[in-house]
């Protein structure tokens, strides 16, 4: 059982001197249906240091998603605060980009061309933008689908497309909502693999939501758990297996049971 | 290929049988000689010889005129209420108003504000065909993927921008389809502007010819308008393709 203790350990406290890249503040959601509110996220606060991997994972309908839409700054919370590295989030940005749980590219622009898209809006510097582009087609293996439309290729490397064209911005922080949620398990595989071999390259904050405790294990420094009805989080694991992790390890299993009961 | 074919057979075979008289029903061969005499003719041989040119010009800048004030106010004022739900409220009841009216009764008044000639045509043409493009618009902006408008903002992308660079992409077929549908009323409603007594126009040949009782000429200036109509479309699409990326990669 030692081993296990020290693999897992609640993070109540975190004494790092460092800023967090990302930082919620007793959050909180109400929607209303027909008059009747409808409490979706209730007293959520956490803080995430730059460079960590963090997932989230819940119960379908806990309030995932609209947590990452008050971080991507497309939904205002009811209450409560976020700052990204000590700037209050008001709106959408360059500094946080989302990777959507479905197909969310631009149907009329090729693979480069969406890779492109974000980098045109900000850089003056033609040449510079198109070597990014062209590094970043590398690194997710799609140079030679670059002229492709997103119609043409398969679930996997439309994601791969998703992924490139916000790591192509280099944001402060990488939100992403079940984006391997749809892909078989195969491809989900390599998608995980890829991302954390982009992660170790390129070291953004990556706020990973998920549903599957196998996903969160593979990726994690750290997983949030949260229940439903009202959405909160309820326990802060720090995940410290050894990289790169097998997926059919012992302490990968003993890992998963363990925190299978908590929820 | 087989209808066409088959319509042209029993025309061929009714004339020359004799079922039906010739000054009601021309055979193909009549007809396709009025047409080149009305294409190449000098005026000396016949009221409409060697009309051609003029008639089609001005008509092709009426329906010109008429589509492109259509599209100028259909555009984008579909595009906005289609996006912008106190524009649609503002705008919903009236239209729709305006629109239950059939265009055919505007004709009377436009005839009372604009007088015979290019100005009724071109109202009516516009009026007529704004509506379709109107429409269109809207439904195609309110159903493009909040997904993309919200990959634009993260993107950095503002709103101005975001029309141009995402919502009209995006909602480019419909927007496709509004213009056509546009376009195809605008050559309905032209002929109907040049029955009011124009002197020039294909719409006008078509009148001028039942006064003057010729069929063939009718026939001559009906297989015109579907013929430039057809054209016409396909410019358009072409045109379209070429200046938008979408318009060429999305279905
Ligand atoms: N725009 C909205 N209006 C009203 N209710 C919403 C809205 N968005 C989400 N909800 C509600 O919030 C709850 C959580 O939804 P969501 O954040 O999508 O959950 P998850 O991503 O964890 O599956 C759901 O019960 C849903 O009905
Ligand atoms: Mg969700």
């Amino acid at each position: 059982m030692k081993p296990l203790l020290k693999t897992i350990r609640s993070v109540s406290v975190r004494t790092e001197s460092q800023l967090p890249a990302l930082s919620a503040r007793r959050l909180s959601a109400v929607f209303h249906n027909e008059g009747r509110p409808n409490i979706v996220l209730a007293d959520i606060s956490f803080d995430i240091f730059p460079g960590q991997l963090i997932c989230l994972i819940g119960p379908s309908g806990c309030g995932k998603t609209t947590l990452l839409s008050m971080i991507a700054g497309f939904l205002k919370p009811t209450g409560g605060e976020i700052h990204v590295n000590g700037r209050p989030v008001s709106r959408p940005g360059p500094d946080r980009c989302v990777v959507f749980q479905q197909d969310a590219l631009f149907p009329w622009l090729t693979v480069e061309e969406n890779i492109a898209f974000g980098l045109k809006r900000r850089s003056r510097n033609r040449k510079e933008s198109r070597q990014a582009v062209t590094r970043i087609l590398d690194l997710v293996g799609l140079l030679p689908f670059r002229n492709y439309l997103p119609d043409a290729i398969s679930g996997g490397m439309k994601q791969r497309v998703a992924l490139a064209r916000v790591l192509v911005l280099r944001p402060e922080i990488l939100l992403m909502d079940e984006p391997f949620g749809a892909l078989d398990a195969q491809s989900r595989e390599d998608m995980q693999d890829l991302l954390l071999e982009l992660w170790g390259k390129l070291k953004p904050t990556i706020f990973f939501v998920t549903h599957d405790l196998s996903e969160a294990i593979v990726l994690a420094d750290r997983i949030m758990l949260m229940d439903k009805a009202p959405g909160r989080i309820v326990s802060d694991i720090a995940v410290n297996l050894p990289r790169p992790r097998k997926r059919e390890s012992d302490q990968f299993h003993l890992l998963y049971k363990t925190i299978r009961q908590r929820f | 290929m087989i209808i066409p074919a088959t319509v042209l057979g029993v025309w061929t075979v009714v004339g020359t049988v004799g079922i039906a008289p010739a000054y009601l029903l021309p055979s193909p061969v009549a007809i396709v000689k009025s047409a080149y005499l009305y294409f190449a003719g000098n005026p000396d041989q016949g009221p409409f010889a060697g009309r051609f040119f003029n008639d089609v010009g001005v008509s092709l800048l009426r329906v010109g005129l008429g589509f492109f004030l259509a599209s100028l106010l259909g555009l984008p004022l579909g595009i906005m209420s289609g996006r912008v739900p106190v524009i649609h409220q503002l705008l919903s009841g009236s239209i729709n108003a305006v629109r239950a009216v059939p265009g055919i009764s505007w004709l009377p008044l436009a005839l009372v504000w604009f007088g015979i000639g290019l100005k009724t045509t071109v109202f009516l043409v516009a009026l007529a065909a704004f509506f379709p493009i109107y429409l269109n618009a809207a439904s195609g902006a309110r159903q493009v993927n909040p997904i993309w408008l919200q990959s634009g903002a993260m993107m950095g992308v503002d709103s101005l921008r975001g029309t141009f660079l995402i919502l009209i992409p995006a909602a480019m077929p419909q927007l496709i389809t509004g213009l056509r549908l546009g376009l195809g009323i605008s050559w309905a409603y032209l002929v109907l502007g040049e029955l009011t007594g124009v002197p020039d126009g294909i719409g006008a040949v078509i009148m001028d010819a039942r006064m003057a009782g010729r069929i063939d000429m009718i026939m001559v200036g009906i297989i015109l308008i579907a013929l430039i109509g057809r054209l016409s479309d396909k410019l358009l699409v072409a045109g379209l393709r070429m200046f938008s990326k979408s318009a060429r990669r999305m279905k």
